[in-house]
């Protein structure tokens, strides 16, 4: 299961990376529509690999996740 | 990013690290306040994505709170005492012990992050397949 959502993660990664390189000479109103219609799609496509994404105050997504994610940063 | 969480491969967690003095300090510490009243991320998100300078004042910050619906008496108690100042303190000696030197910097699992989106993207699948074959093992 969770083999199944890294492919699906890595799966959704390259085509919106495929996707962005495709819209490079569009305007930012198409990439936009372009990159919800994909998002769409890989919804669409993959029901189950989703997950609730838990937005916790500094944190977004589950506590159990393998990996960790830490980002410094100042706002200014 | 937001496919790596969405997918439940990882979490984000966001950490101050103050290298732009008072108004940096503010900022975070609206947020921080905004967030006892569950609206970090809508602060965050005018702080950092919107980049709405006005927030940076105490007028500001006061005037974002009001949008946002949250109780301004309470939000102005705990900016003006400060209230989360040891927690950021904590963060910031936390950060440096660990060897952030600027921003933005990115762990990994605790280590060190990539410079690019397009590394850190790499770095957290081979993370998460080191995990999944960890507990495999």
């Amino acid at each position: 299961m969770k083999r199944t959502r890294l492919w699906f993660g890595a799966l959704g990664l390259v085509v919106s990376a495929a996707l962005l390189a495709a819209c490079g000479g569009g305007d930012g109103s198409e990439q936009s529509a372009a990159e919800a219609q994909q998002s769409e799609q890989i919804e669409q496509a993959q029901p189950e690999a989703r997950v609730q994404v838990i937005r916790d105050r500094a944190s977004l997504g589950r506590a159990d996740a393998p990996v960790v994610i830490q980002e410094y940063s100042d706002f200014l | 990013m937001e496919e790596l969480i969405s997918t439940g491969i990882a979490r984000y967690e966001y950490r101050h690290f103050i290298i732009f003095g008072a108004a940096s300090q503010f900022a975070a510490m609206a947020t921080e306040c905004a967030g006892d009243q569950g609206a970090w991320w809508e602060f965050h998100d005018a702080y950092l994505l919107k980049a709405q300078a006005r927030s940076f004042t105490r007028a500001g910050a006061l005037e974002l709170a009001r949008d946002e619906g949250l109780n301004v008496g309470r939000f102005t108690q705990c900016i003006d005492n400060e209230e989360h100042r040891d927690r950021l303190l904590q963060m910031q000696q936390q950060a440096i012990a660990d060897g952030i030197q600027g921003t933005p910097t990115f762990r990994i699992n605790g280590q060190p992050g990539a410079r690019s989106l397009g590394g850190i993207i790499e770095q957290v699948l081979a993370a998460a397949e080191a995990a999944e074959n960890q507990e495999g093992s």
